[in-house]
């Protein structure tokens, strides 16, 4: 019962329940398993959902989240390199409701932990036993690039119209043209997702614009999965020689960017693109921070044994906008920190011990259509110290030189990896 | 699909007691550290617990599965249990990730996933 006392518990339960039950008309034989609101509808939140319903029918969970439909980020780079339309990595909120969850289509304006209440953008307020908070990232906006400058020059890292952009761009950018990538400062959501993109890109440029060259400017000395992406691209795309596609500079400091005329200035040199993609630095998405779930820093401590915050009573934090490290930022780690957050809810709101976590975590990342990498981990608590650790001796990374049997299968395997993990979020 | 939502449900009231008893108090914990010297585990988590974190890559329904990563609901418990200690030994064959995974699991997490999917319906 980490941060709650039983008196607490049931005082807050008693409270949230009577009021929700004014709020939705709940009848009585429901009321006993209390009110579980969900703020965001990404893979954190719409998991942390649709596990509270599975484990116990008797809570009454209501996700919020703004948009009528959700467009993946994993994927997304296919969507770039032109293996996928956006419309099949789109998802819909019609599956969370067939599991008994109340879907509403709102913001969340406001939250008061004391009152244990959210206010909604349309006026409305509700009440709740548990809340659980998952709105994904925010950009740290600046360097000459801001929310209005993103509108002609893409970050595509919230996957969506700017995913769409981006690709357009590169459909109409001339053979012989200059594509950069600006990946972002640790930590960022998906950390093998900058240089997945520069493959896709490449892969594209390969088969209709053989003539272009792709720049990455990392303010970093090194990237996930690195080996891996090196050895595919010399393989694919000519790294390392005279005619490569790819050029990567590392810890290359970012000055500022010109929008105008799509230039990187750096330290040493300016860099001019045909289409340059921006991504900025990152921290946890606004409603976390301006309820103080961040404290003074970017991301939301958690305790790992629940996700509820090491701040404020009452509230989980899960997916990106938390600081579940050495989980990374990933869809996978959102849904499988939801299903331990779920489980910890419902005991919680039972007022039974909290079971013990287990989570996992795998990262497919496409360097072609046919030739798959990974990296996969499992975490524990370490009960010496409460924190999340990886189990000593599991995960690492795909082979290096592995036959293109491996490469192959990791790429079929990511595919459906994207299949079965948008089923089990959102379906 | 109504079958497999039954399924999953059943699932978790038959284990809800084992969790329960795991997690009673520290000092299980404890026990079980010193009981586990080969685990990689400091406690053992339950098998629905782990169960729940295969279903990223496992789908729960060969109805309409269209993937290629196989499908564990329903499979024989022993047969689960061979190939997850064949893939934690490095003796299994064909293996692109499962060897990884496999290693981050004591010999008793194995038999508990493997109980929690052979139950399912598929």
């Amino acid at each position: 019962m980490a941060g709650i006392s039983r008196r607490d518990f049931i005082r807050a339960a008693g409270g949230g329940v009577a009021l929700g039950s004014l709020l939705f008309g709940v009848s009585n034989a429901r009321a006993g398993g209390g009110h579980v609101v969900v703020i965001g509808g990404g893979f954190g939140g719409a998991t942390a959902a649709k596990y509270i319903r599975l484990i116990d029918p008797t809570v009454e969970v209501t996700l919020i989240e703004p948009a009528k439909t959700y467009v993946t980020c994993p994927g997304s780079n296919w969507v770039i390199g032109g293996l996928r339309k956006i419309g099949q990595i789109t998802m819909t909120y019609d599956g969370l409701k067939r599991h008994g969850v109340k879907v509403v289509h709102d913001m969340v304006t406001h939250v008061d932990p004391d009152k244990r209440s959210v206010k909604l953008k349309s006026g409305g307020t509700l009440t709740y036993d548990r809340l659980v908070v998952s709105p994904g990232i925010d950009f740290k906006w600046g360097k000459g690039y801001t929310e209005a400058v993103s509108q002609a020059i893409p970050h595509a890292w919230k996957a969506g119209p700017q995913t769409t952009l981006l690709r357009k761009q590169l459909e109409a950018m001339p053979d012989g043209g200059t594509f950069i990538i600006v990946p972002p400062n640790n930590p960022f959501r998906c950390p093998p997702g900058p240089a997945e993109r520069i493959s896709m890109v490449a892969h594209y440029f390969k088969k209709h614009k053989p003539k272009a060259k792709i720049i990455a400017l990392d303010p970093k000395g090194k990237f996930s999965k690195q080996g891996l992406f090196i050895e595919g691209w010399k393989k694919l795309y000519g790294f390392g020689t005279e005619n490569s596609m790819i050029d990567y500079h590392q810890t290359v400091e970012i000055e500022e960017i010109d929008p105008k005329t799509r230039t990187v200035v750096t330290g040493v040199d300016e860099f001019k693109a045909d289409v340059l993609n921006f991504i900025p630095d990152q921290k946890a998405g606004a409603i976390a921070r301006a309820t103080g779930l961040a404290g003074d820093g970017d991301w939301c401590p958690i305790d790992g044994r629940t996700f509820e915050s090491t701040l404020i009573k009452g509230i989980h934090v899960i997916g990106d906008s938390s600081i579940a490290k050495p989980l990374p930022k990933s869809g996978f780690a959102a849904n499988s920190e939801a299903k331990v957050c779920a489980a910890a809810v419902v005991a919680l709101l039972q007022d039974r011990p909290v079971p013990e976590p287990s989570w996992v975590n795998t990262c497919y990342s496409l360097v072609a259509p046919d030739y798959g990498i990974s990296v996969a981990m499992v975490y524990e608590i370490d009960h010496a110290t409460g924190k999340i650790a990886k189990v000593k001796g599991s995960g690492g990374l795909s082979p290096a030189d592995a036959p293109q049997k491996v490469r192959k299968n990791e790429a079929l395997y990511a595919q459906s990896w994207w299949m079965t993990i948008t089923a089990d979020t959102w379906g | 699909m109504n079958k497999h939502k039954k399924s999953v449900y059943v699932a978790v009231a038959l284990s809800a007691a084992y969790v329960t008893a795991a997690c009673a108090s520290p000092e299980a914990g404890k026990t079980a550290l010193k009981a586990q010297a080969s685990a990689h585990r400091s406690v053992d988590a339950s098998g629905e617990a782990i169960g729940r974190t295969c279903a990223g890559c496992h789908a729960l329904s060969k109805k309409n599965y269209k993937g290629f990563v196989p499908v564990i609901a329903g499979m024989e418990k022993d047969k689960i249990v061979e190939k997850m200690k064949a893939f934690k030994a490095g003796t299994a064959k064909d293996v692109t990730i499962m060897d990884r995974i496999a290693k981050g699991y004591s010999d008793a997490e194995i038999e508990a996933v493997a109980a929690y999917y052979a139950k399912m319906k598929h």
